[in-house]
């Protein structure tokens, strides 16, 4: 029986890093504002904290791959994100990445 | 004032000018748009807001998150550097500053309470200081954003430790052999040759001539036994966890053989310094600083040879 904190910790570093390809991909498709991504991404499996997601999407903006819009149609004003041509390009890369080593993994033997 | 206002402006206080608004706009949005849903669950206002504020958790940490800031003082690029050089540093400065304050309260004349006072504390004192500055400048190089490869040498196999020989070498068995030899030489010497007489031409021993009742014959055995043994270790070939406990047994008599007549203030011949009539007016040294000078260089030599031995002959198990 393995310990659940140990798994705990290995999934850990396997997500790392998941998220922003996550996120990338997902205002790739269709730019939405922060709250929804959330859920967006909780309803794929990323579980994805507001203190983790907001900062990271303001860090994607500043490195341009992500651009943003003012929805001001509530009364709310909220940014709208989506991916900018940068940020798409990065996607493609990583998910090739992500492939490669998805296929590796299939070619190894299983146990 | 709301908790979410309170909230915003604790986190935004730890953020650089130029990123509040921004920031507090997104905050604001994150926290209400939370709020809301919660509210649409049925939860009471006041209960949704706490919730959704717990959930964000420290504003100091989602500020440093924002800011990109690291959370530790020293993080694993520079510990290990860090950690090398402040011990290195403990290793050179206070060894000197063991030997340098009970040397400064030795001149000044203090008592041994007060040398042995001043001594621990002013080591600690520089110690803590050293760790304090070290650790200041590593934690300000973190944040300036230096790559530690601009700090730091890559580590390659020429670092490595070099492989140290458990055995024993003739260099240390010959400056064992040679200091004691010296020593039992100076002891029979300043007995049989004097370097001062009496006006009727009886000669001065430097050391208190009664210490050849117990004293001094009892450090010629101590010498000699360690002689025997490092003579034994040099033909055995290595060392042993056995001579290391026997080396302090050694250290241990020969410095309590010295301290108790430095105690009772008859280690040095009184009579020979009244002949030669120093330590005079023009000096505020006593025969008795000259005494316990002595015993601190034995008592020095002593904890040294204990540490050193101990070293290879732990390296040798």
């Amino acid at each position: 029986m393995l310990d659940p904190d140990l798994i705990a910790q290995h999934r850990q570093e396997l997500r790392r890093g998941t998220t922003s390809l996550a996120c990338l991909a997902l205002l790739a498709a269709t730019p939405d504002y922060g709250y929804r991504l959330i859920g967006r991404l909780a309803d794929l499996g990323f579980e994805v904290e507001a203190n983790t997601l907001y900062p990271l999407l303001r860090r994607l903006d500043k490195q341009g791959l992500l651009s943003f819009e003012w929805d001001t149609s509530e009364a709310r004003p909220r940014k709208v994100y989506a991916t900018a041509p940068a940020g798409i390009e990065l996607v493609s890369l990583l998910r090739a990445d992500w492939n490669r080593l998805t296929e590796a993994l299939d070619r190894m033997d299983r146990p | 004032m709301t908790l979410t206002d309170r909230y915003v402006t604790a986190t935004l206080s730890r953020l650089a000018e130029d990123q509040r608004s921004d920031v507090e706009s997104q905050l604001r949005e994150a926290i209400g748009d939370a709020v809301d849903d919660r509210i649409d669950a049925g939860v009471p206002a006041g209960q949704a807001e706490r919730d959704v504020l717990n959930e964000m958790g420290d504003p100091e940490r989602l500020a440093a998150s924002y800011a990109d800031r690291s959370l530790f003082l020293i993080g694993p690029e520079y510990f290990l550097a860090w950690k090398r050089l402040t011990v290195l540093l403990l290793w050179i400065v206070l060894p000197i500053m063991a030997v340098l304050i009970p040397l400064g309260g030795w001149i000044d004349g203090d008592g041994w309470a007060t040398i042995l006072g001043t001594t621990v504390g002013g080591t600690l004192t520089v110690g803590v200081h050293l760790v304090f500055w070290v650790t200041l400048v590593f934690a300000a190089i973190e944040r300036g954003r230096v790559k530690a490869s601009d700090v730091t040498e890559p580590w390659t196999v020429d670092r490595l430790p070099e492989q140290r020989d458990a055995t024993v070498t003739w260099g240390d068995t010959a400056g064992t052999v040679v200091v004691i030899a010296l020593t039992t030489v100076a002891l029979v010497w300043q007995q049989l040759w004097p370097w001062a007489r009496t006006a009727d031409g009886e000669g001065l021993p430097l050391l208190d001539p009664s210490l050849w009742t117990f004293v001094l014959p009892a450090l010629l055995v101590v010498m000699g036994i360690e002689l025997a043994a490092a003579i034994a270790r040099q033909m055995r070939g290595h060392w042993t966890m056995r001579d290391w406990w026997l080396n302090v047994a050694v250290n241990v008599a020969g410095v309590a053989l010295v301290a108790v007549p430095v105690v009772g203030g008859e280690w040095l011949n009184r009579e020979l310094f009244a002949e030669i009539g120093w330590p005079d007016a023009a000096t505020d040294l006593t025969i008795a600083n000259l005494e316990w000078g002595t015993l601190a260089i034995v008592a020095a030599v002593a904890v040294w040879d204990i540490v050193d031995s101990y070293r290879k002959a732990r390296r040798a198990r």
